[in-house]
């Protein structure tokens, strides 16, 4: 099952980069300047003719006659940063405590999983929502409430993992040679749960995109002059009766955006995961066999 | 069963202590609750005066007693509605539960034949648009899914209400459920088909087949046991809904807690939002409590 046999997964991630690069390199790729303003042209509908440039407005324009094209492929740079630093941090922070948690045990793996326990209980929007009010708005603000509320999801499985790892003979080979528990971790047990923690971290990012544009969306998230696909439908959603594409192409946006991750890491995980591809397969065949004999009888 | 039921009911009795002390640390200590309370256009004298009257000057073990008084008066007075937050809190707490409820009962079906469709033809197209269908339930912006909606059968073609309670008539409720249910079906007939797979695996459905039983009969069998950890998920999922209502609501003007959070944020009304932060917290606790019991009942090798 290789990338290219995965025609669906191959569209996921040829998405993901499209989007990532648009974005980085917003200043040279978009169609038109994302903060030009035109009163002339304002909420014009999609495909609309630009009276500046040879391209049609694709998208439309917004209240202040922006293109939105551009306006989403900007937005796009706060969205995805947000996705990917939360993840970072938190998968950082998760990782690290389930690796401690899971290799020495006892007390150490106690404290750290009762906090998990404990978070994991809380509903976590509401948490989110509650920290930024309380910090204020803001980039750094939201990847530390995201970090706060997700890193538990990486000290679980890092934790499960690494307990299970930990019984096996090479780690014991290493203790034996001398080796320190901090090497013992991260030199041995850590490069055993990338794959797993690559997964998860995907299906992260897209969590994230969806939490940071709910938090957006409740005037929380990224403010004024900045703006993120969120708050683009936040600021849209006034005009819904009478310029609907402000609303429903950011949200596009994101659906596609964390869709494409989620495939990916659907992929990812039937790629690198035996058992996983093992039960798909094995389901397969009991069914064809029991389809085989209906048709025989 | 008894020491099992004592011990998870400790533990939650723990995590609601602990949503107490971090509503207080989040509202007291992260942030300064005059800030948190009063616009940022407020004067000096204006500051001091409020943190002098609510006692915010005092060190913090003393603003710690003074907050264990005020949550026992129901949060303080709400400024916003000049009542005490908690009562305004709970007269919410209907309506977030009515929807979040009704839309684990479109969930839970909706998912199961979904997810029972895919299982018995892994690998088909059927499969693969299920498979996606669901992955698009955990990819979409719920808020945004819910404007789509109204956009498409309120606007366009005038079949629903836009949003508000509506007395609870179903009218009203379909498409804020639907909205909310939708990442719930995606997880959940995920987890379905899995589940399913999983028991199809397994050597008693070959046992099963070579003695000549239907394929309907066998379905049977396999559900059954795939049952018990659906069951716990569907539950996992109410605390989800409850959570996701706090967006959905805002959308479809639901009266509901999660509506109510926002306009105290909107108002700046500190007391109310930790008002609305801790019952939301203690009713999700409280779920996740059932749904442990429960599953105790349904699965033995819990209790031991």
């Amino acid at each position: 099952m290789a990338l290219w046999q995965d025609k669906i997964a191959l569209l996921a991630l040829i998405w993901l980069l499209v989007v990532m690069t648009a974005t980085i390199g917003v200043d040279y790729l978009a169609p038109f300047n994302p903060t030009d303003q035109s009163l002339r042209m304002r909420l014009s509908p999609p495909m609309t003719p630009s009276p500046t440039s040879s391209l049609p407005h694709l998208f439309g324009t917004d209240a202040l006659g922006r293109d939105l094209l551009s306006r989403i492929i900007l937005a796009g740079q706060l969205s995805l940063a947000v996705g990917f630093s939360g993840v970072i941090v938190s998968g950082l922070v998760g990782v690290c405590l389930g690796l401690l948690a899971g290799y020495y045990g006892g007390r150490t793996d106690v404290i750290i999983m009762r906090a998990v326990d404990l978070q994991i209980g809380f509903p976590f929007l509401m948490l989110a929502i509650f920290i930024l009010y309380a910090l204020g708005p803001g980039f750094w603000n939201v990847v530390l409430v995201l970090a706060i509320v997700r890193w538990p999801v990486y000290a679980r499985v890092t934790r499960g993992m690494t307990m299970s790892l930990r019984e096996q003979q090479f780690i014991e080979s290493a203790k034996v040679v001398g080796c320190g528990g901090r090497r013992i971790m991260f030199r041995h047990i850590l490069p055993n749960l990338a794959s797993p923690i690559l997964v998860l971290a995907t299906l992260e990012i897209a969590r994230l995109i969806l939490a940071e544009s709910a938090l957006s969306f409740l005037g929380l998230g990224v403010q004024p002059p900045g703006t993120s696909w969120g708050r683009m439908i936040a600021d849209g959603r006034q005009y819904i009766g009478t310029a609907w594409w402000l609303v429903v192409a950011p949200g596009f946006f994101i659906f596609l955006t964390a869709l494409s991750a989620n495939l990916l890491a659907t992929w990812a995980r039937a790629v690198t995961d035996p058992v996983h591809r093992w039960r798909v397969l094995a389901g397969k065949r009991n069914r064809d066999e029991a389809s085989n004999q209906n048709n025989a009888s | 069963m008894t020491r099992y039921l004592l011990s998870r009911a400790q533990q939650s009795v723990l995590v609601i202590l602990a949503a107490f002390v971090l509503v207080f640390i989040i509202g007291s200590v992260i942030g300064d609750p005059v800030d948190l309370m009063l616009p940022p256009e407020a004067s000096d004298a204006v500051r001091d005066q409020l943190r002098r009257s609510l006692g915010f000057d005092q060190p913090l073990h003393i603003q710690f007693l003074n907050f264990i008084v005020r949550v026992a008066n129901g949060f303080g007075e709400s400024i916003w509605q000049s009542t005490p937050a908690l009562p305004l809190v709970i007269s919410r707490l209907p309506a977030t539960l009515y929807l979040a409820g009704f839309a684990l009962l479109i969930a839970v079906p909706a998912s199961l034949a979904l997810g029972g469709w895919a299982a018995l033809r892994p690998s088909s197209v059927a499969d693969r648009v299920i498979n996606i269908f669901s992955l698009g339930g955990v990819s979409i912006v719920d808020f945004w899914l819910g404007l789509m909606l109204v956009l498409i059968f309120s606007v366009q073609l005038g079949w629903l209400p836009t949003g508000g309670y509506g007395g609870g008539s179903v009218v009203y409720i379909i498409l804020p459920a639907v909205t909310l249910a939708y990442r719930s079906i995606g997880r959940l007939a995920q987890f379905t088909r899995s589940a399913l797979l999983d028991e199809y695996a397994k050597p008693y459905v070959v046992t099963l087949r070579a003695k000549g039983m239907s394929e309907k009969r066998i379905f049977l069998h396999t559900i059954k046991n795939a049952a018990i950890p659906i069951i716990t998920l569907s539950g996992d999922e109410m605390a989800s809904l409850i959570n996701g209502a706090i967006v959905v609501e805002s959308v479809f003007s639901w009266p509901g807690i999660g509506s109510l959070l926002l306009q105290a944020i909107g108002q700046r009304d500190l007391f109310l939002i930790e008002a609305a932060v801790f019952v939301m917290t203690v009713i999700i606790i409280l779920v996740n409590l059932l749904i442990d019991i429960t599953y105790a009942y349904l699965d033995p090798k819990v209790r031991l």
